[in-house]
């Protein structure tokens, strides 16, 4: 028999939780499993300390996505997760440039045509990411 | 000591053995995505994963969304969480392992 052996009581212990994210959301299931698991995380009253996009991560920042109608469009989907929670979302960019996600001020600076990284994410560096590891209960990554 | 292993990928000689040579009796693992075909007695290398010797003596978790995907019954002796379980697990245990 198969059995939901967690019952979660409410209410719950909110942990502070960090989410790194090194999967494209065009490859494999990777980013789908984390976008799954942080919307749960919230639901469940837990809080996210910080996102943070690394290596072929960052394409789920892009706003230039477009998926068929019968498929989700992931990136868009984080930016209305983080968008709708306020949520601290960053994009490493040394990842991020050589693929191109960039927001404006990237853009200008490397001279390109236009930006391709959703507002509701920042482009930023580990710093960040080590800012939010000091300050968290719980680090998953997703790859 | 006492970490959260995620398993996302399927059983290949190689992957069990580094498995193996890290986890921990007091360790909790879960099969995720890929990870859940861990279940199935087909692959050569593994015997049904909650059964098998390997892993008996660890506290093992499948979970539900990726086992529907791939329409792997699970069986009796094995334990089945959804994403909430999956949080839990991750609430109850301080450190993770992703294996990916």
């Amino acid at each position: 028999m198969v059995a939901y052996v967690i019952d979660t009581p409410e209410p719950i212990t909110v942990l502070r939780y960090v989410l790194l994210i090194n999967a494209a959301p065009q490859s494999g299931e990777a980013a789908n499993s984390a976008l799954r698991f942080a919307g749960t995380l919230l639901e469940m009253g837990h809080h996210i300390e910080r996102l943070f996009f690394y290596g072929d991560g960052v394409i789920n920042a892009s706003n230039l996505t477009v998926m068929p109608q019968d498929e989700t469009n992931l990136p868009a989907v984080w930016n209305a997760l983080i968008e709708e929670n306020g949520l601290s979302s960053v994009v490493c960019v040394s990842s991020a440039i050589r693929r191109g996600i960039v927001d404006s001020a990237e853009a200008r600076r490397h001279e390109l045509p236009a930006s391709s990284c959703y507002t509701s994410s920042e482009i930023g560096g580990l710093g960040q990411l080590i800012e939010a590891l000091s300050n968290c209960d719980r680090t998953l990554s997703f790859g | 000591m006492h970490s959260l292993h995620i398993i996302a990928k399927a059983p290949t000689a190689t992957s069990l053995a580094d498995l193996l040579a890290v986890i921990d009796e007091s360790d909790v693992l879960i099969f995720i995505e890929d990870g859940v075909y861990f279940a199935r007695s087909e692959f050569p290398c593994v015997e049904p994963a909650a059964s098998a010797p390997y892993f008996r003596q660890y506290e093992c978790y499948y979970l539900a969304e990726d086992l529907a995907a791939r329409g792997i019954e699970a069986h009796d002796d094995m334990q089945v969480v959804d994403t909430r379980g999956f949080v839990a697990l991750s609430a109850r245990l301080a450190r993770s392992v992703s294996w990916y």
